[in-house]
């Protein structure tokens, strides 16, 4: 499964200045592949998150077209795209995402409940945070979690629907070194197991994880190594 | 069950604080359309009762009776009290032009004493000329009143011997009568030859505040059925004029003395139920927002998660939906509650007849009720749920990190 963004753009219009438009990514191209694992760093403010949001159907482009495998995902109906969404496109977006209302384990389950709601993902979404090394939390609060806890938690959530791609947005951003290690080998691992990854981020710990390093700068992508 | 209504119930009962905080407006909401309205309701049906049960065109008391009591809170609101004037008076009023028929009342009032069950207003009135109240008795009581048989309004309490004692004389309960929500309720009935016995007793007991008379002498009201055509407050002006010592009020401006009261309650309480309805959609327009704002990420997670903008919206609404309905049903049960265990001091306390509405009206209010809440909250919740889908995904996820 491919996930490719062909020659994408986006603006934001700047409070103050309403004439002039910000340029947030400028004709970025990026090609996701099953197995490989594509590290896109840069410092903050660049327009990472905002290239990672089109790629995952979130924020539409300016210019240029995002397509997941045959399919233009800008082409799509709200309804069409957020069930591609749930089941195609693991998403770990920026910051703490946890529904406080449910439990760690519920929150796992919950992109399942979304379109199957009969599916009983008990057992896979406790192997999953088994896996992410929070198993005995599964019961839990979010609201008891540490950051980095929270941070395995959502990428336990973006795995249960074994989507052929995984967007992870500064999953290790605010981690310790032991944690970001440990989070970077999980991505690694998905990607091994034949997911298409992104990852975006600021440090450079990822680099050694990673198939393709870009770097973005000023909405700017370019090719690293 | 359906995932979205399930979800929502889950959202409810995870966050308990948040819940009963829009489920305690809901329950005002509904108490006061629903509490309201039976209060309203509750006045006009005692009035409709009332105007009805009076079932007389004209009543003529002694004019003197006029300044000792308020006639009205004697015939109307059922103040035991009692007044007399000459007998003769029936015939009088039977010849004046207009009148059909006529039927004399005699009053008596017991005392809290020993020699009597309870305080209440005796109301004798003449078997044979009767035309208002024996058509109610005769609801309840197919029989023939005898000597010494009364029948007791609603409210009158009596024990399984069926027997009351009025100035130690000793009176069997025939019957009781239906709810009028008025103090009518707290009077007893005889037949005029009972009633005299029983002034002929409290006299000899020296408890009669008129210990001069003969009780077959006397006659305390006349009720009058006026003809087909004639104009009713000409014929009581007509009485007026020609028989002496009376005062003749026409019925209508009896009761309207009561309806008027009771219109301008119902005014009042309609605004107060307005009042509330709009304080409450307000409140719950401004809480709703402020918890929306505050769950705004929340929702961007589920968007991002794969919740279709329609998804989203259905559990917004489902949830506020849930929780009116909950809500509505307290805010009634609660409300119809209040005004059964408190009808009779309601009714006392406002001074007009009250009177429940029946078991089916009350039913079709309470569902109306519920609909309007829900609805409320429906409407409410879907202007927030429509903000918040249309917002910007990327956008939320960026804020509040
Ligand atoms: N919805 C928006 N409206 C206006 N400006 C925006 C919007 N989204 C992003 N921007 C601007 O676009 C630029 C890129 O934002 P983006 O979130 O993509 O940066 P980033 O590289 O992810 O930064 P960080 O590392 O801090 O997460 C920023 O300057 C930001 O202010
Ligand atoms: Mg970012």
């Amino acid at each position: 499964m491919k996930l490719l963004a062909d020659n994408i753009s986006k603006s934001f219009a700047r409070a103050g200045s309403q004439q002039k438009l910000f340029s947030a990514v400028q004709e970025a191209s990026l090609l996701l592949e099953a197995g490989r694992l594509i590290a896109v760093k840069g410092r903050s403010g660049s327009g990472k998150s905002t290239l990672l949001n089109m790629l995952g159907g979130l924020l539409k482009p300016d210019a240029g077209h995002v397509f997941f495998g045959e399919t233009e995902l800008y082409t799509l109906d709200d309804a069409a795209l957020s069930r591609l969404r749930n089941q195609k496109i693991g998403i770990i977006p920026q910051g703490h995402t946890a529904l406080r209302s449910l439990t760690v384990l519920e929150n796992v389950i919950l992109p399942v409940r979304l379109y199957e709601p009969e599916r009983d993902a008990a057992k896979q979404a406790q192997t999953l945070l088994q896996e992410v090394g929070i198993g005995e939390l599964a019961q839990a609060n979010p609201a008891e979690l540490s950051g980095g806890e929270l941070r395995r938690m959502a990428i336990a959530r973006a795995l249960i629907q074994n989507p052929p791609v995984l967007l992870a947005d500064e999953p290790t951003g605010d981690l310790d070194d032991e944690n970001t290690e440990l989070v970077l080998r999980l991505l690694r691992k998905a990607a091994d197991a034949g997911t298409a990854v992104l990852l975006v981020t600021h440090e450079s710990a990822a680099e050694p994880y990673a198939d393709e390093v870009y770097a973005m700068n000023a909405g700017k992508l370019q090719f690293v190594l | 069950m359906d995932f979205i209504v399930k979800f929502a119930l889950q959202n409810i009962s995870r966050r308990p604080g948040r819940s009963i905080a829009v489920l305690l407006f809901s329950v005002l909401f509904a108490a006061a359309i629903f509490g309201g309205t039976l209060l309203i309701g509750s006045m006009q049906q005692g009035l409709r009762v009332l105007n009805s049960r009076l079932g007389a065109d004209i009543v003529v008391v002694p004019a003197a009776a006029k300044t000792k009591f308020n006639v009205n809170s004697v015939l109307l609101q059922g103040t035991p009290g009692y007044f007399y004037m000459e007998r003769k008076v029936l015939d009088d009023v039977t010849g004046i032009e207009g009148v059909e028929k006529v039927s004399p009342q005699l009053f008596l009032a017991s005392m809290t004493a020993d020699c009597c069950s309870a305080s209440l207003q005796i109301v004798g009135f003449d078997p044979r000329s009767d035309f208002a109240i024996q058509p109610w008795i005769r609801e309840t009581y197919g029989g023939l009143l005898g000597d010494g048989d009364i029948v007791a309004g609603s409210n009158v309490r009596f024990t399984d011997t069926r027997m009351l004692k009025f100035y130690d004389v000793n009176c069997k309960v025939a019957a009781q009568l239906a709810k009028t929500g008025s103090a009518l309720d707290n009077a007893i009935y005889a037949n005029e030859d009972t009633v005299k016995r029983l002034i002929a007793a409290s006299q000899k007991k020296g408890m009669n505040q008129y210990n001069s008379f003969d009780p077959a002498d006397v006659t305390s009201a006349v009720l009058v059925k006026v003809k087909d055509g004639y104009d009713i407050e000409k014929v009581a002006g007509e009485i007026n004029l020609h028989v002496r010592k009376v005062k003749a009020v026409a019925a209508k401006n009896l009761i309207s003395d009561v309806a008027s009261g009771l219109s301008g309650m119902s005014d009042m309480i309609g605004i107060c139920i307005g009042t509330i309805w709009i304080l409450c959609v307000l409140i719950m327009m401004i809480v709703f927002t402020m918890l929306m704002n505050e769950r705004t990420r929340e929702f961007a997670v589920l968007r991002v998660l794969g919740t279709s903008r329609s998804m989203l919206s259905r559990m917004v609404i489902s949830e506020a939906v849930l929780i009116n309905l909950a809500g509505g049903a307290v805010g009634i049960l609660l409300s119809f509650l209040f005004v059964m265990l408190f009808n009779t001091a309601i009714g006392n306390l406002l001074k007009v007849p009250f009177l429940m509405p029946s078991v089916s009206t009350i039913l079709l209010l309470a569902g109306a009720t519920l609909l309007i809440s829900i609805l409320a909250g429906g409407i409410i919740s879907a202007l927030s749920a429509k903000r918040i889908s249309n917002m910007d995904t990327s956008l939320i996820l960026r804020e509040g990190e």
